[in-house]
């Protein structure tokens, strides 16, 4: 008796098994389900997002003739560009904003995030294609498991095969391996449907590393339906009746899949505490005061500062400087507070570093978390993706507004840094430059991260699977079933 | 011979050791639920009682920076003025979604559409997973419980192979089955209500009506599942079969339905509104540095008149005209702000009507406004925080006009913001219908189902 063999024969019962059937179609509606409405979502999500993008971007470059400090509390507003694969695992996209300002001296928040728009009262998420592979999935592996020993048990044609010598590393695999197919079968025709939209729309960046992605994601689920597959069949091949093992992998199901991912978050804030708001800028305001006010030139904090500028250009007042001196403290200014702000910002991204942590420790107990993870981290849904991108924004926007400093230090004469007379048809205003300057400033290139450094940053989790996967495959290669009920 | 039911079934529940330890699990979920919200709203109220003295803190480093003849207004930049979002009483048992919104925004006299949607700090990873807090040991692990304790009415009665003995009772058949069904499914509601009547005393609330319809309303859903448990199982099938049944109904109802009609939500209302604002706010501000100073204060004097006789230079830098400038930045982004305010009411609304498909949702989301933790109760805060920055502004213009120095303010006696509602009773009333409304349905069907029942056992 051949794996064949045994795929076929487990293949033909449970499509005669009218529940299974019934629950395979209803999944396949849901993941198409999901999938379109999340597809529709994401679509409308980039047009507005290019929409706003270029609109900034024109009105930076029509700004007018401006001073350059006035051009660095303009700002810039960045709009996150998502993930390709976010259609599939939308991860903690709804969790953060999508709107970041640019300006000097300070470091904002991303804002609008999704779930603080609306949410689902029993709070959990959406309904994305991740969540029924990763969720629903597995329940209707079990169900359809709890039978594949145990049935035949019952019926008596356990011993049967067991007097016709086949190996039950064999047979046994011959089940996981009917299962997997069932359950690809129930999942892949929403998965093209969707990736066919996708494909045919157009309109997202697929770059490379996106199909890589979408390649490790497909590798990673089909391992992880065997898994629980394997999980299904052992139980299934320990209980005496194929109730008792509906019962048993329904419980497990139960308390692994829901119930204790559902605490985690519990537990771990627990035990590592992010500040509020309010405190973490009051922190981040007492660094940045005792540094100094960048605005006002004759700032005592400054005066060291300004006396080594004056001794290395060997002048002895600030008035025969080559640069204005105003942008050069303003420069040093901004040096300075982000260095602080940055020092705090590691902080914070320590701690929810823990949190993930915290997450893939308990995914020793309850698989399905470190799949999330994984699952997340290859999508460019995770925190990390995210973190990525605020960090080259906040790169950007320090090398945008030392950029204006300079304008600043260099185009704009020291006597003429200051608020004139104006006509009654003007504004008052400081020394302006010419507005040819806007379209020269350094532009953001977002260049998004790569897979590599995702599963990197994931490895803990994706450490976690493999050894799930690895011990179950283990049990099921050794397991030697009762043969009699 | 119904007290004789009764006892026989009271023991058989007691001496089931699988019931027993899934009632104590329950039990022992709620009280840790209750305790973890208890514990995150204490750490909010800290931090709001902590609030008023960072507040003055920063004022004091402010101020006392500066020479006592310094320009106030020129202070007014800097000084920010913290809100208070209080936790209602019932916020502990129905956390909603207060741990990932702002509760304690801090407002200066700058443009109020740059400020007013800041979040606050949180780990996204912990939220996606989802928090738990009492309601939802209620209405997503209660149902299991019932699960648990009623699927096998009949068919255990079958497959224990009394089922004809059941026939040869003096009593119907089915009024027995129907007492074992009130001994089961009333002492999982008797545990219920206790427990749901002890979590609002143990986190503080007054023991009022609201306790009372929280109460009801639990019971009434232990009812609502207990019907639907016994009408799955008059439809004949074994007890795992009946397991199954409800264990999907119990995916559809808690799981699967409220979360696709929130993914509709958010993909039917993508509420653009909120980038437009972003982008006008600022536009609208930064443009008037380039414009005169009179165009600026004419359009500032037509929302604020009483000032159009103060006199303004328009030839120099002052803070009048820079405050001016601002309310143009708020004056463009407007519409657009009330538009997104008015977006998220209307998708929080078409959700809202969704829940009496799915009465699980219903209750936790009547529960959530009950906590006033939930959307609208958000939207009132940032609507209150918006009145406390127009307070804040009119108390500070005649400051910024007359250019009045540091020591002649009055400080300490600029306005606070303080936040608070609480829930009333009538909140629990969605829920309390839709539950309702379920009992009704499910009792009805299963009397219908009773006749088919009769013929099984004759």
């Amino acid at each position: 008796m051949t794996v064949g063999r045994v795929v076929r024969t487990e293949l033909t019962r449970l499509v005669r098994s009218g529940a299974f059937t019934a629950l395979g179609v209803l999944l396949a509606v849901l993941v198409a389900t999901s999938g379109l409405v999340a597809w529709r979502a994401e679509r409308a999500y980039e047009a507005q997002r290019r929409r706003y993008a270029s609109t900034v971007d024109e009105q930076w470059a029509a700004q007018p003739d401006r001073h350059p400090h006035r051009v660095s509390h303009y700002g810039y507003l960045l709009f996150r560009p998502r993930s390709p694969l976010s259609v599939f695992d939308p991860g903690v996209t709804a969790h953060t904003g999508s709107t970041l300002f640019l300006e000097a001296h300070r470091q904002n928040s991303m804002n609008f995030a999704e779930a603080a728009q609306g949410d689902s009262p029993l709070r959990f998420g959406g309904l994305s294609m991740a969540v029924v592979l990763q969720l629903l999935v597995p329940l209707v592996l079990f169900v359809a498991a709890a039978g594949a020993v145990a049935r035949e048990r019952e019926e008596g044609t356990l011993a049967l095969v067991c007097s016709l010598g086949v190996p039950w590393a064999t047979w046994l695999g011959g089940k996981v391996l009917a299962l997997v197919v069932a359950a690809l079968a129930v999942v892949l025709p929403g998965v093209l449907v969707v990736g066919g939209w996708l494909a045919l729309s157009g309109g997202v960046a697929w770059t490379a590393d996106a199909w890589w992605r979408a390649a490790t994601l497909a590798g990673v689920h089909v391992a992880y339906f065997a898994a629980c597959a394997t999980l299904g069949v052992i139980v299934s091949a320990a209980c005496r009746t194929s109730r008792d093992a509906t019962l048993v992998l329904v419980g497990i199901w139960l308390v692994l899949w829901v119930l204790v991912p559902r605490a985690v978050p519990a537990a771990a804030s627990a035990a590592h505490g992010l500040p509020t708001r309010a405190a973490f800028e009051a922190e981040v305001e007492r660094r940045t005061r005792a540094l100094g006010d960048s605005h006002d030139p004759a700032d005592e904090k400054f005066e060291a500062f300004k006396a080594d500028l004056l001794a290395r250009a060997g002048v002895s007042r600030v008035e025969d400087l080559p640069v204005n001196y105003n942008g050069v403290q303003m420069a040093e200014g901004e040096r300075l507070t982000t260095e602080a702000y940055r020092g705090m910002r590691d902080a914070l991204a320590a701690v929810r570093r823990d949190h993930e942590r915290a997450a893939s420790l308990a995914a020793v107990g309850a698989p399905v978390l470190a799949m999330r993870l994984v699952s997340m981290a290859l999508a460019g849904a995770d925190v990390a993706y995210v973190d990525d991108f605020e960090r080259q924004a906040e790169d950007y926007r320090y090398a945008l507004v030392q950029y204006l400093n300079r304008l600043h230090a260099e185009e704009v004469a020291n006597a003429a840094d200051r608020y004139v007379a104006a006509s009654g048809s003007d504004a008052p205003t400081r020394q302006r430059i010419e507005a040819s300057h806007w379209r020269e400033t350094p532009v953001f290139a977002y260049v998004p991260l790569p897979m590599r450094r995702s599963l990197a940053q994931a490895w803990p989790a994706a450490a976690v699977l493999l050894v799930w996967t690895g011990a179950l495959a283990l049990v099921l290669w050794r397991l030697r079933p009762e043969v009699w009920a | 011979m119904i007290g004789t039911v009764i006892r026989l079934e009271l023991v058989r529940l007691w001496r089931s050791g699988p019931l027993m330890v899934a009632l104590l699990a329950w039990v022992g979920a709620a009280a840790g639920a209750t305790l973890h919200g208890e514990r995150a709203i204490e750490r909010q109220r800290r931090a709001l009682a902590a609030s008023s003295a960072l507040q003055a803190e920063q004022h004091a480093a402010v101020l006392s920076h500066q020479p006592p003849d310094a320009n106030a207004g020129d202070q007014l930049y800097y000084l920010a003025f913290h809100t208070r979002h209080d936790p209602s009483t019932w916020a502990a048992l129905s956390m909603g979604q207060r741990e990932t919104r702002a509760f304690n925004l801090k407002v200066r006299m700058l443009a109020l559409y740059g400020q007013l949607y800041d979040g606050d700090l949180t780990s996204p990873v912990l939220d996606a997973l989802g928090h738990v807090d009492f309601v939802f040991v209620l209405v997503a692990l209660v149902p299991l419980l019932v699960i648990a304790v009623a699927h096998d009415i009949v068919s255990g009665e079958h497959e224990a192979g009394t089922w004809p003995l059941l026939g040869s009772q003096p009593a119907s058949p089915s009024l027995v089955l129907a007492l074992k069904l009130a001994v089961r499914v009333g002492t999982v509601a008797l545990v219920v209500g206790l427990v749901t009547a002890a979590a609002p005393v143990a986190v503080g609330a007054p023991l009022d009506a609201r306790v009372a319809l929280a109460v009801v309303a639990a019971v009434g859903y232990v009812l609502c599942w207990g019907l639907t448990a016994f009408a799955v199982s008059a439809l004949g099938r074994g007890s795992d079969v009946n397991a199954l049944a409800m264990l999907g109904l119990w995916l559809a109802g808690v799981i699967v339905g409220p979360t696709l009609v929130a993914t509709v939500a958010a993909a039917r209302f993508p509420a653009p509104e909120a980038l437009a604002l972003t982008v006008q706010q600022r536009q609208g501000y930064h443009a008037a540095w380039d414009r005169p100073v009179a165009e600026t204060m004419a359009a500032f004097y037509r929302r604020y008149p009483e000032w159009t006789a103060v006199p303004v230079p328009s030839d120099r830098y002052s803070n009048a005209w820079y405050y001016a400038m601002q309310q143009r930045g708020d004056d463009a982004a407007r519409d657009a702000a009330l538009a997104y305010a008015e977006t998220l009411r209307a998708r929080d609304r078409w959700m809202r009507a969704w829940w009496w498909v799915f009465p699980p949702a219903a209750l936790q989301a009547s529960f959530d406004r009950l906590a006033r933790t939930d959307l609208p109760a958000y939207l009132a805060y940032l609507d209150s925080v918006s009145a406390y920055h127009e307070r804040l502004k009119r108390f500070f213009f005649p400051v910024v006009f007359s250019e009045a120095p540091v020591r002649d303010v009055a400080w300490s006696t600029a306005p606070q913001h303080r936040h608070l509602d609480e829930g009333a009773p009538t909140d629990l009333a969605p829920g309390l219908v839709a539950v309702g409304g379920w009992v009704a349905i499910a009792a009805g069907v299963g009397l219908a189902l009773r006749a088919r029942f009769h013929r099984q056992v004759t």
